[in-house]
């Protein structure tokens, strides 16, 4: 049978002269809908002769003839019938709906028809008019959401695709598909029906005159997992093996990538729908292989005739793309000129300030696009993302000789990026740290627009809050967590500062705060007191308490930080651990003049100029006093960049010809480029290099002990990478063989290891050891390698007996231990890090030089300062302290709710 | 109103800013004083007519480690305790016979010192093994006239290899040889420099070591008409005493390096002292040589040690040449009040009797011991081995006190007041300064 048969015998007179073939209407009862209502409307229906109607699958009225199935009514469908109209009881066909049905198969020799389909209740909203598909058989209609049909799809054109909701069919082609899967829910089932149509030789057209107001009461929406599943089966049915062959890898390509792009818009369902599709037809696979069968008998025509009718490439990816983009480019663009395509695009400054800042971040960047991430100062790689997280929940702190106290909780935010990046640590890093300076800029755009601002200098703020007075020198040393931490700060200012009457709902500003603030904490744990301080300088517009209670939540994402703090006090407290850099002296007298400058200007820019300046000299003042650690010295001097962000935001706001506006943009036009000045040196300020390079011999050049640690010394504490230790006339720290990374840049506080270990140094730096390399052993140093200038241990370092010098990089002078021992291991066994423990073959007991902590298992047994454990399980691993588990976790549900309650607050609205 | 107040507290903040002291940067922990070496770095030949053997000598107990490196591997090794003024004597050959090695004695503590005796066909050369490792070293009074052999070790013990260049100066002024220059010496391993070879008919060699990487010990081995003597490359000082053992003595005054130098030398006799018997200008790179003899008189009487005092850093030699004796030792350059004195001598046997007066024994050798100070000195000499108790004796005022002894491992010689001790086996067969032991 094909489907190019004749059907002309049997034809009677309708509407005016035209011979008008007989019709039966399958009436399918859906769900809810009111049957009475569509059998009236079907036999209002203005076609003669007039259609015999039988319902499927439920009880018909009195007098009327029912079939459980479409199938079983197809079948029954008599020879006398020449076209079958399938139609959903919760479609109200208009009386002529059926009449232009068959007038336009018949002009157009059609085997299968559908009606233009319009939302019932509507102003003519359209929902359908026949569509076409990509080849996984995703619909493509090409309608706006809620767009009016005004006729300007009123042409009659094939189509990939009809709706089963109304769709007129030859009969004998019916009868001879079998009719509609049952199995498929409505769309995938008109999807199947008109596929197999066309590959049995049949045209399937859209017939626009033939309009019918559909309820969508049979499951409108073409995103359920049985509609996907129902799609992936119509293709397994349709397609020949050999297009099979790459579209199935090709689906499940998209299927993760479409996964992937929903978990970023904060969507899971997605990803559930792809897996409990390709499941359901699993489950299926018998049946979709009989189908195929039958298919088979019919079949005239190739894949080709299907992709004749087909979008190119994957339409949800085009349209998860697509929803990315919008919301990435929505960050800049708060005014939504760009998502609205508006005119006003080109003239809105905000958004030329916005291409500005991003352009000359990429200059700025331009190094790390070619040359990659320095590896220097404390910016490393990220560490695997599942040690990170064994580290974050308390898993062992490998810095320095290792130590039970928690790492810094930014090892959470690296996990995370890596993951996402499949792994790819340092693709992850090169690509956050790209996206923080975007993230950064956007920031500061953005919280100026919620200050009242709305020139392009709110984004070119951006960038003296990335590198203005006080970043500059955090990332010049080499802080990556410092950019990190500016660029995350703007947007939790943003969100606790709620403006009036934007959200109703409390808790979706709450979420946004606290997901901001655990991100925050886990970055410069001590920039959370920010926005709380804000809060309190600006006014609230009688938003106050929300705004406070925000803030206080954003105060509760510190929690991400809590073990660190608690295990590290001093980083708090200790001024002999900080960097000490010195903020030039031009600043504070630069900043002062913009801020008296702005004093000429009206609000609101003279608030937010004053709140900015203010807080930029305040915190100027605190970095110069010696009180704190490190963690004080990071926070206050993004503050003091932060505060002239605002004041330079407010200084290039508005382009004026007014003096006074003149004299103002002359000021922050100097602070901006007196700040993007160290910015532009490629890498976002910070310094070059490539020590792990420098050290790849640690790792490659291994004996029977294994990789284990290097004692890096020098006089300059710069020269060393991540924190140092002071020494006796130098400073000192101890690193993993290389490559160093992430988690090892802050030590932990001193323990008996550590002074023992300072002991030795002593000793060494005497000239009272000739045998520094069994010394070192004790401590798993495989290698000494002193940086700079020469001094004392070059020195002592000449005259002993088992540190062999190798002239391995002329910049440094690298010693080698002749008598190492393994990091972990017996005399007859050596093993290696596994994630943040260690494994190897079993033995009896093995020594870790590493600090002791009766978190180490099993059986850990003190010896000395280091560590003895069971070995005949073959592996040694740390828990941490109950509270220093239970806090990460305790984060991590926090961060959850963040996001259910912003989840929620979007839906809602 | 407002505005008024922000520019008084913004004023506020940037005279604060300004005014408030830089934050000193922190800084990293004082740097300790360099220990006293706790090893000695001994040539040591063993083979081909010759046999060493190494004295350690030590004021305190604990354990001592001989090691013996050679073409960068450690071919032998031995571990002693040395007890409290203890004293140990190793025969080379009980470790290992592989010809010229690099000797490297860890001591129990610094309180002590090594020392080497090499036995050849009726030579006999000692030397004080060299603890610590100087920058630059030199080494004068070579020569290789007729069948003359001078010789330099460069001897690395240590785990660096090390570059050295020689700045080799004679009668004709400086040598010039690609062979001084930019000398690899690599770790645990020597390399031997053969004048001979290189700058024949030299009558008065001086070589400066001058290191560029790593540490190197120097000695010098002069062979000559069947005697030998090894002496230790010395660093530059402008104070130097030289106890003489007796007669035939010859002082160098080294210029190694540098401007002119101006000296000035005193001498110590048996009736007192004469400060400046000579004085005079030595150029750069060159040496001038006097014998003390010459300086005796009937008011001095024989002279018995020698003082000399440079303006700039200088070195000091002593030679001593005779009817069958020849050794050389650089000065003193501080005087101390302990010194060991390590060499194992063996009186010889008596001479026979004649019956009716009793033989005194002969002396195994002798300590000469120069108080440079204006006090008297109470000197304890103690023996280490079978030569019997300590011996106390009276060293006067800028005078010089010599001790006989017989068969001894080491001595230990403790004063009140701070002397100057030079070794010498025989009748001066071979000679070696004390090691000067730090502190009390």
């Amino acid at each position: 049978m094909t489907a190019s048969t004749s059907h002309s015998a049997g034809k009677s007179d309708n509407q005016g002269g035209v011979v008008a073939a007989t019709v039966r209407v399958l009436l399918t009862v859906i769900a809810d809908s009111d049957l009475e209502a569509a059998l009236a409307v079907v036999s209002r229906q203005v076609y003669e002769p007039a259609p015999e109607i039988v319902i499927v699958g439920g009880e018909p009225p009195s007098g009327m003839v029912g079939y459980p199935t479409l199938e079983e009514a197809i079948a029954d469908s008599g020879q006398n019938v020449d076209y079958l109209w399938l139609l959903h009881s919760d479609a109200r066909p208009r009386p002529d709906a059926l009449a232009a049905l068959v007038r336009e198969m018949e002009r157009n020799e059609a085997s299968l028809g559908g009606s233009k389909l319009l939302v019932a209740g509507s102003r003519d909203e359209l929902e359908e008019v026949g569509s076409a598909t990509d080849v996984f058989g995703e619909p493509y209609s090409g309608l706006e959401e809620g767009e009016i049909d005004l006729q300007q799809y009123d042409v009659v054109r094939e189509v990939a695709f009809v709706r089963s909701a109304s769709m007129l069919a030859r009969r004998d082609l019916a009868q001879g598909l079998r009719g509609l899967d049952e199995l498929l829910p409505p769309i995938s089932a008109g999807l199947d029906f008109s596929q197999r149509t066309r590959l049995a030789g049949g045209k399937v057209i859209s017939v626009p005159s033939s309009e019918v107001y559909h309820q969508r009461r049979c499951g409108h929406s073409a995103r359920g997992w049985r509609e996907q599943a129902g799609r992936l089966r119509a293709m397994l049915i349709a397609y020949r093996p050999l297009t099979l062959l790459w579209v199935i890898p090709y689906d499940i390509l998209v299927a993760v990538l479409d996964s992937i792009a929903n978990l970023l818009l904060l969507r899971w369902r997605p990803a559930a729908r792809h897996a409990l599709s390709w499941l359901w037809n699993l489950a299926h696979l018998p049946s979709t292989l009989a189908r195929r069968g039958s298919l088979k008998k019919v079949r005239v025509a190739g894949d080709e005739e299907l992709f004749r009718f087909q979008a190119k490439g994957s339409v949800r990816l085009r349209e998860v793309g697509s929803e990315l983009s919008s919301r990435a480019l929505s960050v800049f663009d708060d005014d939504e000129t760009l998502s609205t395509r508006s005119r006003r695009f080109l003239g809105s400054p905000g958004i030329w300030g916005a291409i500005l800042a991003t352009l000359i971040a990429v200059i700025a960047a331009r190094s790390i696009f070619f040359s990659g991430m320095p590896n220097t100062g404390f910016a490393f790689p990220f560490e695997a993302p599942s040690t990170s997280i064994d580290r974050w929940f308390a898993g062992w702190n490998r810095a320095g000789l290792g130590a039970p106290n928690p790492v810094h909780p930014s090892v959470i935010t690296t996990a995370a990026a890596s993951i996402v990046a499949f792994g790819a640590t340092e693709f992850a890093r090169t690509f956050l740290t790209l996206l923080l300076s975007v993230i950064g800029v956007a920031g500061m755009g953005r919280l100026g627009g919620r200050l009242g601002l709305r020139g392009p200098g709110r984004y070119l703020a951006g960038l003296v809050l990335l590198a203005g007075p006080g970043t500059a020198l955090l990332t010049g040393a080499g802080s990556w967590l410092a950019l990190a931490g500016a660029a995350v700060l703007p947007w939790m200012v943003r969100a606790v500062l709620v403006l009036p009457g934007a959200d109703t709902k409390p808790w979706r500003p709450l979420g946004w705060a606290v997901l901001f603030g655990v991100t925050l904490a886990s970055l410069t744990p001590l920039l959370v007191a920010v926005p709380l301080l804000v809060t309190l300088v600006v006014p609230t517009q009688g938003v106050g308490s929300t705004r406070l209670r925000a803030g206080l939540a954003g105060l509760l994402g510190g929690i991400a930080a809590v073990p660190f703090l608690l295990g590290n006090p001093s980083w708090l407290l200790d001024s002999g651990r900080r960097l000490m850099p010195v903020i030039e002296p031009q600043w504070p007298i630069l900043i002062a003049i913009a801020l008296g400058l702005t004093l000429l200007l009206e609000q609101p820019w003279r608030r937010v100029g004053v709140v900015g300046g203010l807080s930029a000299l305040a915190a100027l003042v605190v970095s110069q006093v010696s009180i704190g650690g490190p963690g004080v010295e990071e926070a206050v001097l993004i503050g003091v960049s932060f505060g002239a962000a605002l004041l330079v935001a407010v200084c290039l706001d508005l382009l004026s010809r007014d003096p006074r506006r003149l004299a103002v943009l002359a000021a922050g036009s100097v602070v901006l480029a007196l700040s993007v000045g160290p910015f532009l040196n490629g890498r976002f300020g910070l310094p070059a290099g490539d020590i792990n390079d420098e050290l790849g011999y640690t790792s490659v050049l291994v004996g029977d002990t294994g990789p284990g640690r290097v004692l890096l010394a020098s006089v300059d504490r710069s020269d060393l990478p991540g924190e140092s230790r002071p020494g006796p006339g130098f400073w000192y720290r101890v690193v993993d063989a290389a490559p160093i990374t992430h988690d090892q840049v802050w030590l932990s506080p001193s323990h008996q290891g550590d002074q023992e270990f300072e002991a030795v140094l002593h000793r060494i730096s005497r000239g009272d050891e000739l045998h520094p390399g069994a010394a070192l052993a004790e401590f798993a140093i495989d290698w000494v390698v002193l940086e700079g200038e020469e001094f004392r241990l070059d020195t002592v370092l000449a005259t002993q007996l088992d540190l062999a010098r190798r002239m391995f990089d002329p910049e440094t002078r690298v010693f080698e231990n002749l008598v190492p021992r393994p990091l972990a291991g017996s005399d007859t066994t050596m093993w290696q890090r596994s994630g943040a423990g260690f494994e190897g073959e079993p033995d009896t007991q093995i020594r870790i030089a590493t600090i002791y902590d009766q978190g180490w298992r099993p059986a850990p047994v003190g010896d000395g300062w280091s560590v003895l454990v069971d070995a005949t399980q073959g592996e040694a691993s740390f828990r941490g302290s109950l509270l220093n588990r239970m806090l990460p976790v305790l984060a991590l549900l926090l961060s959850l709710a963040a996001v259910v309650s912003i989840g929620y607050g979007r839906s809602r609205r | 109103m407002k505005r008024l107040l922000v520019v008084v507290v913004a004023g506020l903040l940037v005279a604060a800013a300004l005014m408030v002291p830089t934050p000193r940067p922190p800084e990293s922990g004082p740097l300790p004083d360099l220990a006293e070496p706790r090893f000695a770095v001994c040539l040591v030949e063993e083979g081909a007519g010759r046999s060493s053997e190494i004295s350690i000598a030590s004021f305190d107990a604990g354990g001592a480690q001989t090691d013996l490196y050679s073409n960068g591997r450690l071919v032998g090794s031995l571990g002693q305790t040395i007890p409290e003024r203890g004293s140990s004597v190793i025969p080379v050959v009980d470790i290992t016979a592989v010809g010229t090695v690099v000797g490297m004695v860890e001591l129990p503590s610094s309180a002590g010192g090594a020392a080497t005796l090499t036995r050849g066909t009726g030579s006999l050369a000692a030397e004080g093994c060299v603890s610590g490792a100087p920058t630059d070293s030199y080494l004068a009074g070579g020569n290789t006239v007729g069948g003359g052999d001078f010789d330099v070790y460069l001897m690395n013990p240590f785990a660096v290899d090390a570059a050295v260049r020689l700045a080799v100066s004679s009668e004709v002024g400086s040598e010039s040889n690609s062979r001084f220059e930019s000398i690899t010496v690599l770790a645990r391993s020597f390399v031997v420099i053969e004048m001979r070879q290189l700058i024949p008919g030299r009558e008065d060699i001086r070589v400066n070591v001058e290191t560029l990487g790593g540490r190197v010990v120097s000695f010098a081995r002069q062979a000559s008409d069947g005697l030998a003597a090894v002496w230790a490359g010395s660093e530059m000082a402008t104070d130097w005493y030289l106890p003489l053992p007796g007669s035939g003595e010859q002082v160098r005054i080294g210029s190694p390096a540098g401007p002119d130098v101006e000296y000035q030398v005193d001498v110590y006799g048996e009736s007192g002292t004469i400060a400046a018997v000579l004085t005079g200008l030595i150029p750069a790179n060159g040496e001038f040589v006097f014998n003390p003899a010459d300086h005796a008189s009937e008011e001095l009487g024989p002279v018995r040690a020698v003082r000399v005092i440079t303006n700039s850093p200088s070195v000091t030699t002593l030679q001593l040449r005779g009817e069958g004796r020849f050794g050389v030792t650089a000065g003193a350059t501080s005087a101390s009040r302990r010194w060991v004195a390590p060499g194992s001598l063996e009186a010889p046997p008596p001479p026979e009797s004649d019956g009716e007066s009793e033989v005194p024994p002969l002396p195994a050798g002798r300590l000469v011991i120069l108080n440079p100070g204006i006090e008297d000195a109470f000197v304890v000499v103690s023996p280490s081995g079978p030569s019997g108790a300590a011996i106390e004796l009276t060293v006067p005022a800028e005078g010089v006190a010599q001790f006989d002894f017989g068969t001894a491992d080491a001595h230990f010689i403790e004063s009140d007041m701070p002397v100057v001790v030079l070794w010498v086996a025989g009748d001066g067969d071979a000679l070696s300064l004390g090691v000067m032991v730090p502190g009390e």
